[in-house]
């Protein structure tokens, strides 16, 4: 494991230092000694605290919308170099993505890809650990490693072992993709990818259509639209969300065309009936588009299962129309694009 | 609206349709040239291609109280803007999954192609959507409760 760190710390100082990009988006260990965070090194002093292990949970990709957000100081010059930036097998996808959708030029960014055997779910690995009554100073000097069906952390010259299944992401018990799509330069060796199955969606497909709308009440009830799903997933990235707007103010001259730009879709209350809206909306929008990286389900403070949601997105599209996106840095987008022969299932 | 939710017997569903100005319209209007008749329950919205319709109108429109929502268009080929309808299809198509998913019977939203000469085949359309949502009962699940 430490081999890896080493080698993510040698890329990232090697390209800081020669100045081949303007900033490294990589995760450094996190205050609490589990978790990792995301940060971004300008110099290859602060390159040197990266980490790459199973606790490496976020999607790098999110923050490179960042970039655009960035105003320039009034005589400023541009930057052109590329980002750097460092991914596994999902988030590369993610990457890919934001490439098909020319928001990034694949010139624009670095990527340092790595393959994953899985990353840990830090509640999980917590949960376990105070359970097993371990000391939690410890946790200065963790070392997260998977060897195997087992993750083994070791601190103090000791070593402490979890069953994989126990502590894994739920999202990595299915991932088809654990070797990065794109990357210029890869870390550690291919990893066998998981069948193509959907075992998580079995319990829910059986259900009738009124027990599942019983339990998508229950958790959408819970919403609080804190908005983390749509902030943290790297697909979203319009300026101006439509579920998010700004009170619309009509008056005289506000043309019809304003009128519709400015629908409301929501408001602004998280009511049942308005958290079902938003997150139909959201999830059409991410159809054929969602990368399943399943950052939203990770964040979500109230635990509603979002992934049920994305992944039987990504199993309709890629059952009817074979599509999937993320794979290559080719522009495609399967609502942009038609075909004459496509299905005609459902039109009276 | 309210009055007919409270007696199922005779309700009268409330549906909204969505059709596009060059055909499903024309052929809405050739049915009504043609005096064919058929149940008064569908309100029209005139859109100029079945591609405007994003498919968080059929959102609003069920939060606002829509018993069933129709969306209709021209049949593949003959768009009048050449290629709007192949891309309404996926849409609506996925659309239409991602509602079951979460639970909304199927039979809520419909979609269809009409074509300007085809005034019975408007009428056959409404006939069935009105059947089938008469079948479910109001909507009440979408509908945006007003806190009292």
């Amino acid at each position: 494991m430490s081999a890896k760190n080493d080698q993510l710390r040698k890329i990232a100082r090697t390209l800081l230092a020669e100045g081949k990009v303007k900033y490294f988006l990589g995760n450094v260990r996190g205050a609490d000694g589990f978790s990792s965070k995301p940060t971004t090194a300008r110099t290859p002093e602060e390159a040197n605290e990266f980490v790459w292990d199973p606790s490496c949970v976020n999607n790098m990709a999110s923050y490179l919308h960042e970039d655009k957000k960035r105003v320039l100081k009034r005589g400023e010059e541009p930057d052109t170099r590329p980002i750097g930036i460092f991914v596994k097998g999902c988030d590369s996808r993610s990457v890919a993505l934001n490439i098909q959708e020319h928001i990034f030029e694949r010139e624009q960014i670095y990527i340092v890809g790595a393959t994953c055997e899985g990353v840990v779910d830090v509640p999980k690995l917590k949960k376990a650990w105070m359970k097993r009554g371990l000391p939690v100073a410890a946790t200065n000097t963790l070392q997260l490693s998977i060897n195997g069906d087992e993750v083994i952390a070791s601190f103090d010259g000791k070593q402490e072992k979890f069953a994989k299944d126990d502590v894994i992401m739920q999202r990595c018990k299915v991932c088809r993709y654990p070797n990065p799509v794109i990357y210029d330069e890869l870390i550690g060796e291919q990893v066998e990818p998981k069948p193509d199955a959907y075992p998580d969606l079995e319990e829910m497909e059986a259900m009738s259509p009124a027990e599942r709308w019983a339990f998508w009440t229950e958790q959408f009830s819970t919403c609080v639209r804190c908005l983390a799903c749509r902030n943290v997933c790297p697909a979203c990235y319009c300026r101006e969300c439509s579920v998010q707007r700004s009170n619309p103010a009509f008056g005289p001259r506000t043309t019809p065309t304003e009128k519709m730009a400015k629908a409301q879709f929501s408001n602004k209350t998280p009511t049942m009936e308005d958290n079902f809206n938003f997150h139909m909306s959201r999830m059409y929008h991410m159809t054929g588009r969602c990368t399943n990286c399943g950052e939203c389900n990770r964040v979500c403070p109230v635990g509603i299962p979002l992934r049920l949601l994305t992944r039987k997105m990504d199993k309709d599209v890629r059952e009817t129309y074979d599509h999937e996106s993320g794979l290559d840095t080719e522009p495609k987008n399967l609502l942009a694009e038609y075909d004459d022969d496509d299905p005609e299932g459902g039109f009276l | 609206m309210t009055d007919n939710n409270e007696n199922n017997e005779n309700f009268e569903p409330k549906i909204i349709a969505f059709l596009c100005t060059w055909c499903s319209y024309a052929g809405a209007d050739l049915a009504g040239s043609a005096r064919i008749q058929y149940p008064t329950n569908v309100k029209i919205i005139k859109v100029m291609c079945s591609s405007r319709i994003n498919p968080l109108f059929v959102l609003r429109a069920f939060r606002k109280g829509a018993d069933g929502v129709l969306v209709s268009g021209c049949h593949p080929g003959d768009c009048h803007y050449l290629t709007g309808n192949y891309f309404t299809r996926r849409r609506l198509i996925l659309f239409k999954k991602q509602l079951e998913w979460v639970g909304i019977d199927p039979n809520r939203f419909h979609m269809s192609w009409v074509s300007a000469s085809e005034g019975q085949g408007w009428a056959d359309v409404v006939n069935k959507v009105i059947d089938d949502v008469k079948e479910l009962g109001p909507q009440d699940e979408m509908r945006r409760k007003v806190v009292e």
